[in-house]
């Protein structure tokens, strides 16, 4: 064995997955360009719902960071260093620039840790005194990089790790795992995985007959990918930009009892929030949720 | 512990993959890539777990990316079943 993770994925993915990829054909005469920061955990392909309903004479573009060789490894194996946000955002923010994305104002939008990325993008733009380049920022059910939401990997809850983890499996099979309120609530992990196992069969989520080992590898490789992106956010704690950031909160967020998610703290204009329904893995699948985005992304919003 | 050869790995391969797949298993390729059948990312994982459960050894996180097809993965399985079983 002489290949190391990064050198194995990347033969795995191939050579033609890219950072920065256009979502459909080239429109240099394009009115609007959308930049999407996707940060895995579920397909890229996730954003066709929204980024379909965009108008014609859009230009959707993904920066996929699952392509990026040493985040995705340091998702399978917790003891590889990981990939800070500045380094994400600049190799983005590098690969923009080389495609002349950079040349033009566009959108930028990041779902749920593709979120912070994005905000540090835009804080390096307005530091190369581009900032009206980036003419919205809109963040998807992210959790802002503040201090309040740091938290040690210890700090993280089982009971919120369960139901996070939950909306996940749903989510992968396009539909809603429905649990009692509460179900989770006082439950460790060994229990609390026996619960999502009877209810995800039941409800059809996963086949008759998975193994608890089999929900059991799969939550580690969940919480593996969720403590990542903590281990890439260590340390980063951005200052404020001049502009408004766009909230999109869904129904079933990450935070409910957090109205803003952190991100008034960095914004210096009062945030802009759209409710919208579906859950943090469903949102980007949801019809009503793609047709709010959508709405946004076309009428645009006051960010500076 | 019991030594698993790389026959009886490929063989518990097959026949979990034509389960999940809903094919005979005359119709896995074990020279295939995992990535080219279709499974997604959580059947793969769950496998991998049901896989792991059934050897009594966990297998490093990496190890479908090293070992990218049933023929390659169960020479594997059956070099760390060997160091297993020495261990004990």
């Amino acid at each position: 064995m002489s290949q190391r993770p990064e050198q194995a994925v990347r033969r795995q993915r191939g050579p033609e997955q890219r950072l920065l990829t256009p979502l459909g054909p080239p429109r240099p005469d394009a009115a609007r360009t959308v930049v999407a920061v996707h940060p895995g955990a579920l397909p890229a392909g996730v954003w066709q719902t929204a980024l379909a309903r965009l108008p014609e004479d859009g230009a959707p573009h993904l920066l996929d960071l699952g392509t990026v060789p040493e985040y995705f490894a340091a998702a399978l194996v917790p003891t590889l260093s990981v990939i800070g946000v500045r380094e994400l955002a600049e190799r983005c923010l590098t690969e923009l620039t080389e495609a002349g994305l950079t040349e033009r104002p566009f959108t930028l939008v990041g779902w749920s840790f593709g979120g912070v990325v994005a905000y540090e993008i835009a804080a390096r733009l307005d530091g190369q005194g581009l900032g009206d380049r980036v003419e919205d920022l809109v963040v998807l059910d992210s959790i802002a990089p503040v201090a309040a939401f740091q938290r040690p990997e210890e700090e993280l809850r089982p009971a919120m790790l369960l139901g996070w983890f939950a909306m996940y499996l749903g989510a992968k099979r396009r539909r809603r795992l429905t649990l009692a309120p509460g179900a989770l609530e006082g439950l460790g992990e060994q229990d609390g995985l026996g619960v999502l196992l009877t209810e995800a069969t039941a409800q059809g989520v996963l086949p008759d007959g998975t193994e608890p080992a089999g929900l059991r590898k799969l939550y580690t490789a969940f919480h593996t990918g969720l403590v990542r992106n903590n281990r890439c956010t260590v340390g980063y704690l951005p200052a404020p930009l001049d502009r408004t950031v766009t909230v999109v909160k869904p129904e079933g967020s990450l935070l409910p009892d957090s109205p803003d998610l952190g991100w008034t703290e960095l914004s210096g204009r009062p945030i802009r929030r759209l409710p919208v329904p579906g859950d943090h893995y469903t949102m980007l699948q949801e019809p009503e949720t793609a047709d709010a985005l959508a709405a946004l992304l076309t009428t645009g919003s006051p960010t500076r | 512990m019991q030594r698993v050869t790389a026959e009886e790995a490929r063989a518990w391969l097959v026949e979990k993959l034509a389960i999940r797949l809903g094919v005979g298993p005359e119709q896995i390729d074990v020279e295939r890539y995992f990535d080219e059948f279709d499974l997604d990312s959580t059947e793969a994982l769950i496998l991998a777990g049901e896989l792991e459960k059934w050897l009594g050894f966990e297998l490093e996180a990496t190890a479908l990316w090293y070992h990218p097809t049933i023929a390659a993965l169960s020479e594997h399985i059956a070099e760390e079943s060997d160091r297993h079983v020495a261990a004990a």
